[in-house]
Protein backbone atom coordinates (compact mmCIF):
# COMPACT_ATOMS: atom_id res chain seq x y z
CA UNK A 1 0.00 0.00 0.00
CA UNK A 2 1.43 3.33 -1.24
CA UNK A 3 2.02 6.48 1.63
CA UNK A 4 -0.62 9.18 1.11
CA UNK A 5 0.98 12.16 -0.25
CA UNK A 6 0.44 14.63 1.81
CA UNK A 7 -1.54 17.82 0.20
CA UNK A 8 0.69 20.06 -0.11
CA UNK A 9 -1.96 22.56 -0.87
CA UNK A 10 -4.10 21.87 1.94
CA UNK A 11 -0.93 22.60 4.19
CA UNK A 12 -0.16 25.59 2.43
CA UNK A 13 -3.40 26.64 3.10
CA UNK A 14 -3.56 26.13 6.83
CA UNK A 15 -0.04 27.41 7.48
CA UNK A 16 -1.63 30.58 5.62
CA UNK A 17 -4.86 30.50 7.88
CA UNK A 18 -3.00 30.46 10.66
CA UNK A 19 -0.23 32.92 9.67
CA UNK A 20 -3.40 35.15 9.07
CA UNK A 21 -5.12 34.31 12.36
CA UNK A 22 -1.75 35.36 14.43
CA UNK A 23 -0.81 38.26 11.84
CA UNK A 24 -4.27 39.94 12.60
CA UNK A 25 -4.35 38.87 16.33
CA UNK A 26 -0.45 41.00 16.94
CA UNK A 27 -1.63 43.84 14.76
CA UNK A 28 -4.81 44.73 16.07
CA UNK A 29 -3.11 44.16 20.00
CA UNK A 30 -4.28 46.61 21.37
CA UNK A 31 -0.46 46.82 23.15
CA UNK A 32 2.64 47.75 21.39
CA UNK A 33 4.69 44.47 20.18
CA UNK A 34 7.98 44.67 18.31
CA UNK A 35 10.92 42.47 17.74
CA UNK A 36 14.60 43.35 17.32
CA UNK A 37 17.55 41.57 16.17
CA UNK A 38 20.65 40.41 18.68
CA UNK A 39 21.64 44.04 18.40
CA UNK A 40 18.60 45.56 19.61
CA UNK A 41 17.18 46.84 16.25
CA UNK A 42 13.95 46.98 15.15
CA UNK A 43 13.26 44.31 12.59
CA UNK A 44 8.95 44.46 13.10
CA UNK A 45 6.94 46.72 15.02
CA UNK A 46 2.79 46.22 15.16
CA UNK A 47 0.89 49.05 14.02
CA UNK A 48 -0.08 50.56 17.61
CA UNK A 49 3.60 51.25 17.58
CA UNK A 50 3.29 52.79 15.03
CA UNK A 51 0.56 55.35 16.29
CA UNK A 52 1.99 55.68 19.29
CA UNK A 53 5.70 56.71 18.52
CA UNK A 54 5.02 58.71 15.41
CA UNK A 55 7.24 57.11 13.22
CA UNK A 56 6.81 55.78 9.32
CA UNK A 57 7.23 52.02 9.65
CA UNK A 58 10.67 51.95 7.33
CA UNK A 59 11.70 55.09 9.69
CA UNK A 60 11.08 52.64 12.64
CA UNK A 61 13.01 49.22 10.95
CA UNK A 62 16.50 49.71 11.68
CA UNK A 63 16.22 51.79 14.89
CA UNK A 64 18.07 51.25 18.18
CA UNK A 65 15.72 49.75 20.77
CA UNK A 66 17.15 52.51 23.18
CA UNK A 67 16.48 55.41 20.97
CA UNK A 68 12.98 54.69 21.95
CA UNK A 69 13.34 55.45 25.61
CA UNK A 70 14.12 59.11 27.62
CA UNK A 71 18.27 59.95 27.15
CA UNK A 72 17.85 60.37 31.12
CA UNK A 73 17.11 56.97 31.01
CA UNK A 74 19.05 55.18 28.24
CA UNK A 75 21.85 53.94 30.48
CA UNK A 76 20.09 52.53 33.06
CA UNK A 77 18.33 50.33 30.76
CA UNK A 78 21.26 49.21 28.96
CA UNK A 79 22.62 48.46 32.18
CA UNK A 80 18.96 46.77 33.36
CA UNK A 81 19.06 44.71 30.12
CA UNK A 82 22.48 43.57 30.34
CA UNK A 83 22.16 42.09 33.54
CA UNK A 84 19.43 40.49 32.13
CA UNK A 85 21.09 38.70 29.52
CA UNK A 86 23.95 37.62 31.47
CA UNK A 87 21.76 36.05 33.92
CA UNK A 88 20.06 34.23 31.70
CA UNK A 89 16.59 35.69 32.81
CA UNK A 90 13.67 34.33 30.34
CA UNK A 91 11.50 37.17 30.85
CA UNK A 92 11.48 41.11 32.32
CA UNK A 93 9.65 43.89 33.05
CA UNK A 94 11.05 47.31 33.30
CA UNK A 95 8.50 50.38 33.24
CA UNK A 96 10.15 53.48 31.80
CA UNK A 97 9.84 56.73 30.22
CA UNK A 98 9.51 57.03 26.47
CA UNK A 99 10.31 59.35 23.62
CA UNK A 100 8.06 59.83 20.76
CA UNK A 101 9.28 60.67 17.76
CA UNK A 102 8.25 64.71 18.18
CA UNK A 103 9.53 64.69 21.21
CA UNK A 104 6.39 63.82 23.43
CA UNK A 105 7.13 62.26 26.92
CA UNK A 106 4.88 59.19 28.56
CA UNK A 107 5.43 55.91 30.85
CA UNK A 108 5.96 52.38 29.05
CA UNK A 109 6.12 49.29 30.97
CA UNK A 110 7.86 46.66 29.07
CA UNK A 111 7.78 43.00 29.11
CA UNK A 112 11.39 41.79 27.24
CA UNK A 113 11.46 37.99 25.88
CA UNK A 114 14.42 36.67 23.80
CA UNK A 115 14.63 35.02 21.12
CA UNK A 116 16.96 32.18 21.30
CA UNK A 117 18.38 29.20 19.32
CA UNK A 118 21.17 27.36 19.48
CA UNK A 119 21.90 28.94 22.50
CA UNK A 120 22.23 31.92 20.86
CA UNK A 121 20.28 35.42 21.66
CA UNK A 122 19.05 35.76 18.20
CA UNK A 123 17.04 38.75 18.97
CA UNK A 124 14.25 40.30 21.64
CA UNK A 125 10.59 40.37 21.36
CA UNK A 126 8.69 42.79 23.71
CA UNK A 127 5.26 43.33 24.37
CA UNK A 128 4.37 47.39 26.18
CA UNK A 129 1.80 49.69 27.39
CA UNK A 130 1.09 52.72 27.85
CA UNK A 131 1.09 53.00 31.71
CA UNK A 132 1.14 56.97 32.15
CA UNK A 133 -1.67 57.17 33.70
CA UNK A 134 -0.99 54.84 36.25
CA UNK A 135 2.55 56.36 36.99
CA UNK A 136 1.23 60.24 37.22
CA UNK A 137 -1.72 58.61 39.27
CA UNK A 138 1.02 57.33 42.11
CA UNK A 139 3.57 60.12 41.12
CA UNK A 140 0.20 62.01 42.17
CA UNK A 141 -0.17 59.71 45.35
CA UNK A 142 3.21 59.71 46.79
CA UNK A 143 3.11 63.83 46.31
CA UNK A 144 0.13 64.13 48.52
CA UNK A 145 1.97 61.52 50.95
CA UNK A 146 4.50 63.58 50.71
CA UNK A 147 2.50 66.90 51.08
CA UNK A 148 0.36 65.20 54.28
CA UNK A 149 4.17 64.58 55.75
CA UNK A 150 5.25 68.02 55.18
CA UNK A 151 1.83 68.83 56.83
CA UNK A 152 2.32 66.61 59.75
CA UNK A 153 5.63 68.07 59.89
CA UNK A 154 4.42 71.00 60.07
CA UNK A 155 2.02 70.53 62.61
CA UNK A 156 3.99 68.58 65.12
CA UNK A 157 6.40 72.05 65.06
CA UNK A 158 3.68 74.01 66.13
CA UNK A 159 2.68 71.98 68.52
CA UNK A 160 6.13 72.10 69.91
CA UNK A 161 6.45 75.65 69.66
CA UNK A 162 2.36 75.64 71.08
CA UNK A 163 3.98 73.64 73.66
CA UNK A 164 6.88 75.41 74.19
CA UNK A 165 4.18 79.07 74.52
CA UNK A 166 2.55 77.10 77.10
CA UNK A 167 4.97 75.83 79.25
CA UNK A 168 6.44 79.02 79.45
CA UNK A 169 3.34 80.84 79.95
CA UNK A 170 2.53 77.84 82.60
CA UNK A 171 6.08 79.15 83.96
CA UNK A 172 5.16 82.50 84.05
CA UNK A 173 1.83 82.05 85.46
CA UNK A 174 3.66 80.37 88.50
CA UNK A 175 5.99 83.19 88.89
CA UNK A 176 2.88 85.64 88.94
CA UNK A 177 1.10 83.35 91.74
CA UNK A 178 4.55 83.12 93.81
CA UNK A 179 4.63 86.79 93.72
CA UNK A 180 1.06 87.43 94.84
CA UNK A 181 1.44 84.67 97.77
CA UNK A 182 4.11 86.77 98.63
CA UNK A 183 3.56 90.49 97.54
CA UNK A 184 0.04 90.97 97.82
CA UNK A 185 0.08 88.74 101.30
CA UNK A 186 2.87 90.55 102.96
CA UNK A 187 1.28 94.42 102.78
CA UNK A 188 -2.33 92.68 103.66
CA UNK A 189 -0.71 90.82 106.46
CA UNK A 190 0.30 94.37 107.59
CA UNK A 191 -2.76 96.30 107.38
CA UNK A 192 -4.41 93.23 109.25
CA UNK A 193 -2.10 93.23 111.91
CA UNK A 194 -2.13 96.62 112.60
CA UNK A 195 -5.83 97.20 112.51
CA UNK A 196 -6.26 94.30 114.69
CA UNK A 197 -4.05 95.74 116.94
CA UNK A 198 -5.70 98.67 117.24
CA UNK A 199 -8.44 97.44 118.07
CA UNK A 200 -7.43 94.88 120.86
CA UNK A 201 -5.03 97.61 122.61
CA UNK A 202 -6.44 100.74 121.37
CA UNK A 203 -9.82 99.89 120.87
CA UNK A 204 -10.49 102.18 123.92
CA UNK A 205 -9.62 105.49 123.00
CA UNK A 206 -11.79 104.98 119.50
CA UNK A 207 -15.25 106.80 119.92
CA UNK A 208 -18.55 104.32 118.70
CA UNK A 209 -17.75 105.62 114.72
CA UNK A 210 -14.18 105.26 115.23
CA UNK A 211 -14.59 101.59 115.99
CA UNK A 212 -17.03 101.10 112.86
CA UNK A 213 -14.85 102.45 110.67
CA UNK A 214 -11.53 100.00 111.99
CA UNK A 215 -14.22 97.48 111.65
CA UNK A 216 -14.64 97.94 107.67
CA UNK A 217 -11.50 97.59 107.16
CA UNK A 218 -10.70 94.69 109.22
CA UNK A 219 -13.61 93.29 107.32
CA UNK A 220 -12.44 94.28 103.25
CA UNK A 221 -8.85 93.18 104.52
CA UNK A 222 -10.04 89.76 105.23
CA UNK A 223 -12.08 89.64 101.99
CA UNK A 224 -9.29 90.68 100.03
CA UNK A 225 -7.38 87.84 101.84
CA UNK A 226 -10.17 85.33 100.92
CA UNK A 227 -9.84 86.60 97.12
CA UNK A 228 -6.30 86.26 97.48
CA UNK A 229 -6.46 82.49 98.95
CA UNK A 230 -8.87 81.74 96.40
CA UNK A 231 -6.91 83.17 93.45
CA UNK A 232 -3.89 80.83 94.81
CA UNK A 233 -5.91 77.62 95.05
CA UNK A 234 -7.28 78.51 91.22
CA UNK A 235 -3.85 78.60 89.62
CA UNK A 236 -2.40 75.97 92.09
CA UNK A 237 -5.79 73.31 90.27
CA UNK A 238 -4.15 73.81 87.17
CA UNK A 239 -0.50 73.67 87.89
CA UNK A 240 -0.60 70.14 90.21
CA UNK A 241 0.06 67.36 88.46
CA UNK A 242 -3.47 65.19 88.83
CA UNK A 243 -2.24 62.17 91.01
CA UNK A 244 -4.64 59.48 89.82
CA UNK A 245 -6.23 56.97 92.45
CA UNK A 246 -9.63 55.22 93.19
CA UNK A 247 -11.42 57.45 95.65
CA UNK A 248 -13.87 56.15 97.92
CA UNK A 249 -16.56 59.46 97.13
CA UNK A 250 -18.95 58.37 100.17
CA UNK A 251 -15.74 58.93 102.44
CA UNK A 252 -14.50 62.00 101.19
CA UNK A 253 -17.84 63.55 100.77
CA UNK A 254 -18.60 63.14 104.59
CA UNK A 255 -14.93 64.21 105.70
CA UNK A 256 -15.06 67.35 103.84
CA UNK A 257 -18.60 68.08 105.28
CA UNK A 258 -18.02 67.23 108.50
CA UNK A 259 -14.37 69.22 108.22
CA UNK A 260 -16.52 72.45 106.53
CA UNK A 261 -19.50 72.74 108.85
CA UNK A 262 -19.68 74.04 112.27
CA UNK A 263 -21.81 72.19 114.74
CA UNK A 264 -23.89 74.87 115.22
CA UNK A 265 -24.96 74.71 111.35
CA UNK A 266 -24.67 70.87 111.55
CA UNK A 267 -27.47 71.19 114.06
CA UNK A 268 -29.77 73.48 111.73
CA UNK A 269 -29.04 71.06 108.51
CA UNK A 270 -30.39 68.05 107.40
CA UNK A 271 -28.27 66.18 105.26
CA UNK A 272 -28.63 63.12 103.36
CA UNK A 273 -25.11 60.98 101.84
CA UNK A 274 -26.26 57.72 100.34
CA UNK A 275 -24.05 54.67 98.55
CA UNK A 276 -22.09 56.83 95.80
CA UNK A 277 -20.06 55.15 93.57
CA UNK A 278 -16.30 55.14 94.12
CA UNK A 279 -14.45 57.16 91.10
CA UNK A 280 -10.53 57.04 89.42
CA UNK A 281 -9.28 61.11 90.48
CA UNK A 282 -7.32 63.28 92.40
CA UNK A 283 -8.06 63.35 95.98
CA UNK A 284 -6.55 66.58 96.73
CA UNK A 285 -8.44 68.51 94.05
CA UNK A 286 -11.82 66.67 94.53
CA UNK A 287 -12.39 67.42 97.90
CA UNK A 288 -11.95 70.83 96.80
CA UNK A 289 -14.72 70.29 94.18
CA UNK A 290 -17.00 68.95 97.44
CA UNK A 291 -15.94 71.16 99.79
CA UNK A 292 -16.50 74.11 97.05
CA UNK A 293 -19.93 72.67 96.17
CA UNK A 294 -20.33 71.44 99.94
CA UNK A 295 -20.04 75.32 101.39
CA UNK A 296 -21.90 76.52 98.54
CA UNK A 297 -25.00 74.78 99.55
CA UNK A 298 -24.95 75.17 103.26
CA UNK A 299 -24.25 79.30 102.77
CA UNK A 300 -27.39 79.54 100.45
CA UNK A 301 -29.60 77.23 102.74
CA UNK A 302 -28.72 78.41 106.15
CA UNK A 303 -30.60 81.27 105.30
CA UNK A 304 -33.35 79.58 104.80
CA UNK A 305 -36.48 77.87 106.87
CA UNK A 306 -36.41 74.40 105.31
CA UNK A 307 -32.59 73.53 105.36
CA UNK A 308 -31.87 70.50 103.56
CA UNK A 309 -28.64 69.22 101.64
CA UNK A 310 -28.94 66.20 99.34
CA UNK A 311 -25.78 64.27 97.89
CA UNK A 312 -26.16 61.45 95.54
CA UNK A 313 -24.06 59.70 92.86
CA UNK A 314 -25.03 57.16 89.89
CA UNK A 315 -22.53 55.20 87.43
CA UNK A 316 -23.53 55.43 84.03
CA UNK A 317 -21.88 53.75 80.60
CA UNK A 318 -19.17 55.78 80.88
CA UNK A 319 -19.14 57.74 83.89
CA UNK A 320 -20.16 58.59 87.13
CA UNK A 321 -22.86 61.66 87.82
CA UNK A 322 -22.42 63.18 91.44
CA UNK A 323 -24.81 66.20 92.34
CA UNK A 324 -25.73 68.13 95.57
CA UNK A 325 -28.69 69.45 95.73
CA UNK A 326 -29.59 72.39 98.65
CA UNK A 327 -33.31 73.62 99.54
CA UNK A 328 -31.42 77.17 99.20
CA UNK A 329 -31.91 80.68 97.42
CA UNK A 330 -31.69 78.76 94.07
CA UNK A 331 -30.62 80.60 90.84
CA UNK A 332 -32.08 81.63 87.39
CA UNK A 333 -32.17 79.37 84.77
CA UNK A 334 -31.42 81.87 82.80
CA UNK A 335 -28.03 82.78 84.74
CA UNK A 336 -26.77 79.05 84.36
CA UNK A 337 -23.59 80.29 82.53
CA UNK A 338 -22.51 82.78 84.26
CA UNK A 339 -22.45 80.40 87.32
CA UNK A 340 -18.49 78.53 86.67
CA UNK A 341 -17.09 82.17 85.46
CA UNK A 342 -14.18 83.25 87.84
CA UNK A 343 -15.81 86.26 89.75
CA UNK A 344 -18.97 85.74 88.54
CA UNK A 345 -21.46 86.22 91.16
CA UNK A 346 -25.56 86.37 91.44
CA UNK A 347 -25.15 87.53 95.00
CA UNK A 348 -23.98 90.75 96.59
CA UNK A 349 -22.18 89.97 99.37
CA UNK A 350 -24.57 91.39 101.68
CA UNK A 351 -27.05 88.19 100.44
CA UNK A 352 -24.23 86.05 100.77
CA UNK A 353 -20.57 86.15 100.81
CA UNK A 354 -18.32 84.43 98.39
CA UNK A 355 -15.54 85.44 96.11
CA UNK A 356 -16.79 84.45 93.03
CA UNK A 357 -13.90 81.80 92.54
CA UNK A 358 -15.38 78.29 94.22
CA UNK A 359 -17.17 77.55 91.36
CA UNK A 360 -14.66 77.95 88.71
CA UNK A 361 -12.14 76.19 90.55
CA UNK A 362 -14.70 73.01 90.69
CA UNK A 363 -14.79 73.69 86.96
CA UNK A 364 -11.69 73.38 86.36
CA UNK A 365 -11.08 70.58 88.50
CA UNK A 366 -13.48 68.56 86.79
CA UNK A 367 -12.42 69.20 83.27
CA UNK A 368 -8.48 69.06 83.99
CA UNK A 369 -10.33 64.73 84.94
CA UNK A 370 -11.98 65.01 82.01
CA UNK A 371 -15.30 65.47 83.43
CA UNK A 372 -17.94 68.12 83.14
CA UNK A 373 -20.11 70.52 85.50
CA UNK A 374 -23.67 72.23 85.14
CA UNK A 375 -26.28 73.24 87.31
CA UNK A 376 -30.13 73.07 87.37
CA UNK A 377 -32.52 75.80 89.72
CA UNK A 378 -34.89 77.97 89.91
CA UNK A 379 -34.93 81.19 92.27
CA UNK A 380 -35.86 80.66 95.99
CA UNK A 381 -36.52 76.82 95.19
CA UNK A 382 -33.10 75.51 95.80
CA UNK A 383 -30.04 74.40 93.22
CA UNK A 384 -28.18 71.14 92.38
CA UNK A 385 -24.92 70.93 91.04
CA UNK A 386 -23.68 67.69 89.15
CA UNK A 387 -19.93 66.79 87.95
CA UNK A 388 -19.41 63.59 86.16
CA UNK A 389 -16.03 61.90 86.27
CA UNK A 390 -14.99 59.18 83.81
CA UNK A 391 -14.89 56.05 84.57
CA UNK A 392 -11.44 54.15 84.01
CA UNK B 1 27.91 95.93 117.96
CA UNK B 2 28.96 94.49 121.47
CA UNK B 3 29.18 90.65 122.40
CA UNK B 4 26.14 90.71 124.60
CA UNK B 5 23.53 88.02 124.63
CA UNK B 6 21.16 87.35 122.23
CA UNK B 7 18.42 85.45 122.32
CA UNK B 8 16.46 86.53 118.97
CA UNK B 9 17.67 87.45 115.63
CA UNK B 10 14.74 88.26 113.17
CA UNK B 11 15.42 89.17 109.84
CA UNK B 12 13.22 90.43 108.07
CA UNK B 13 12.90 93.58 105.48
CA UNK B 14 9.74 94.28 105.97
CA UNK B 15 9.40 96.86 108.86
CA UNK B 16 5.92 96.67 109.72
CA UNK B 17 6.24 93.02 109.50
CA UNK B 18 9.21 93.21 111.84
CA UNK B 19 7.03 95.75 113.99
CA UNK B 20 4.10 93.32 113.93
CA UNK B 21 6.91 90.11 115.19
CA UNK B 22 8.14 92.52 117.63
CA UNK B 23 4.62 93.56 119.35
CA UNK B 24 3.68 89.79 119.35
CA UNK B 25 6.85 88.97 121.53
CA UNK B 26 5.85 91.92 123.58
CA UNK B 27 2.39 90.63 124.30
CA UNK B 28 4.49 87.05 125.82
CA UNK B 29 7.61 89.06 127.27
CA UNK B 30 9.61 86.89 124.52
CA UNK B 31 10.82 90.38 123.70
CA UNK B 32 14.34 90.67 125.78
CA UNK B 33 17.84 90.59 123.63
CA UNK B 34 15.85 90.87 120.34
CA UNK B 35 17.68 91.99 117.41
CA UNK B 36 16.34 93.16 113.90
CA UNK B 37 18.18 93.08 110.65
CA UNK B 38 17.15 94.25 107.59
CA UNK B 39 19.11 92.16 104.87
CA UNK B 40 20.66 88.78 104.38
CA UNK B 41 24.01 90.26 104.24
CA UNK B 42 23.70 92.18 107.76
CA UNK B 43 21.79 88.59 108.71
CA UNK B 44 24.99 86.80 107.64
CA UNK B 45 27.30 89.35 108.85
CA UNK B 46 25.84 89.07 112.31
CA UNK B 47 26.30 85.05 112.61
CA UNK B 48 29.76 84.89 111.36
CA UNK B 49 30.77 88.23 113.41
CA UNK B 50 31.72 90.38 110.29
CA UNK B 51 31.81 94.30 109.05
CA UNK B 52 29.77 95.95 111.86
CA UNK B 53 29.28 92.65 114.18
CA UNK B 54 32.98 91.93 114.25
CA UNK B 55 33.08 92.62 117.74
CA UNK B 56 30.68 89.53 118.31
CA UNK B 57 32.05 86.29 118.93
CA UNK B 58 30.57 83.09 116.79
CA UNK B 59 30.48 81.05 119.74
CA UNK B 60 28.04 83.56 121.35
CA UNK B 61 24.93 82.68 119.01
CA UNK B 62 21.41 83.65 119.00
CA UNK B 63 18.96 80.89 120.52
CA UNK B 64 16.68 81.37 117.14
CA UNK B 65 16.95 83.13 113.84
CA UNK B 66 13.31 84.21 112.47
CA UNK B 67 13.99 84.16 108.83
CA UNK B 68 11.80 85.41 106.38
CA UNK B 69 12.28 84.19 102.69
CA UNK B 70 12.20 87.24 100.73
CA UNK B 71 15.00 89.30 101.23
CA UNK B 72 16.51 91.86 98.48
CA UNK B 73 19.81 90.35 96.92
CA UNK B 74 20.94 87.68 99.47
CA UNK B 75 18.09 85.68 99.95
CA UNK B 76 16.55 83.72 102.98
CA UNK B 77 17.31 80.55 101.90
CA UNK B 78 20.72 81.57 101.08
CA UNK B 79 20.95 82.88 104.77
CA UNK B 80 20.26 78.86 105.69
CA UNK B 81 22.57 77.75 103.36
CA UNK B 82 25.63 79.92 104.91
CA UNK B 83 24.42 79.39 108.80
CA UNK B 84 23.42 75.44 108.38
CA UNK B 85 26.85 74.74 105.74
CA UNK B 86 29.16 76.03 108.92
CA UNK B 87 30.38 73.13 111.16
CA UNK B 88 30.64 76.12 113.81
CA UNK B 89 26.52 77.90 113.32
CA UNK B 90 24.90 74.87 111.40
CA UNK B 91 23.03 74.15 115.39
CA UNK B 92 21.21 77.68 115.56
CA UNK B 93 17.90 76.85 115.50
CA UNK B 94 16.48 78.46 112.16
CA UNK B 95 12.16 78.77 111.41
CA UNK B 96 11.39 80.53 108.54
CA UNK B 97 8.40 82.76 108.61
CA UNK B 98 6.82 83.44 105.35
CA UNK B 99 3.82 84.76 103.93
CA UNK B 100 3.91 82.32 101.52
CA UNK B 101 3.20 78.60 101.53
CA UNK B 102 4.84 77.61 98.45
CA UNK B 103 5.36 73.47 98.28
CA UNK B 104 9.22 74.58 96.78
CA UNK B 105 10.00 76.93 99.28
CA UNK B 106 9.41 74.19 102.48
CA UNK B 107 10.67 71.51 100.41
CA UNK B 108 13.87 73.31 100.23
CA UNK B 109 14.08 75.04 103.52
CA UNK B 110 13.86 71.31 104.85
CA UNK B 111 16.57 70.13 102.35
CA UNK B 112 18.92 72.88 103.58
CA UNK B 113 17.95 72.15 107.26
CA UNK B 114 15.52 74.73 108.60
CA UNK B 115 14.19 73.87 111.89
CA UNK B 116 10.77 75.12 111.23
CA UNK B 117 8.45 76.82 108.96
CA UNK B 118 5.72 79.00 109.56
CA UNK B 119 3.22 80.88 107.27
CA UNK B 120 2.53 84.45 109.09
CA UNK B 121 -1.38 84.07 109.69
CA UNK B 122 -3.50 86.36 108.46
CA UNK B 123 -4.83 86.95 111.48
CA UNK B 124 -2.81 89.27 113.81
CA UNK B 125 -4.05 87.17 116.71
CA UNK B 126 -3.24 83.67 115.69
CA UNK B 127 0.13 85.66 114.34
CA UNK B 128 0.98 86.79 117.74
CA UNK B 129 0.08 83.23 119.02
CA UNK B 130 2.27 81.49 116.41
CA UNK B 131 5.26 84.02 117.75
CA UNK B 132 4.34 82.85 121.01
CA UNK B 133 4.80 79.23 120.73
CA UNK B 134 7.85 79.47 118.60
CA UNK B 135 9.24 82.09 120.85
CA UNK B 136 8.59 79.81 123.70
CA UNK B 137 9.62 76.84 122.45
CA UNK B 138 12.85 77.94 120.95
CA UNK B 139 13.68 79.94 123.72
CA UNK B 140 12.86 78.16 126.83
CA UNK B 141 12.15 74.45 125.89
CA UNK B 142 14.73 73.61 123.23
CA UNK B 143 18.08 72.09 124.90
CA UNK B 144 20.98 72.57 122.57
CA UNK B 145 24.30 70.71 122.50
CA UNK B 146 27.05 72.29 124.19
CA UNK B 147 29.25 72.62 121.66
Amino acid sequence: MQPQQPDLQLLYEKLRESEEKYRRFVENAADIIYRTDGEGRFIYVNPVSLRIFGYAEDEFMGKHYLELFHPNFRNKARQYYATQFFNGQYSSYLEFPAVTKNGKQFWLGQNVQPLMENGQIMGFQAVARDITERVLAEEAMRRADEEVRTLNAELERRVAERTMQLENANKELEAFSYSVSHDLRAPLLAVNGFTQFLAMHLGDKLDEEGKRLLSIIRTNTQTMQQLISALLMLSKTNKKELDTITIDMNALAQETYDEIVSPEARQKILITIPLLPPVRGDRTLLRQVWSNLLSNAIKFTLAKDERTIEVGGRTEESKSVYFVKDSGAGFDMKDAGKLFGVFSRLHTNEEFEGTGIGLSIVRRVIHRHGGDVWAEGDVGKGATFYFSLPNK
Amino acid sequence: MSDQKINILLVEDNPYHAELTLKALNMHHLAENFVWVKTGEEATDFIFCRGEFSSRTIENAPKVVFLDLKLPKKSGLDVLKEIKSDERTKNIPVVILSTSREEKDIVEGKNLGMNGYVVKPDDFEKFAEAIRNIGYYWLVLNQLPKN
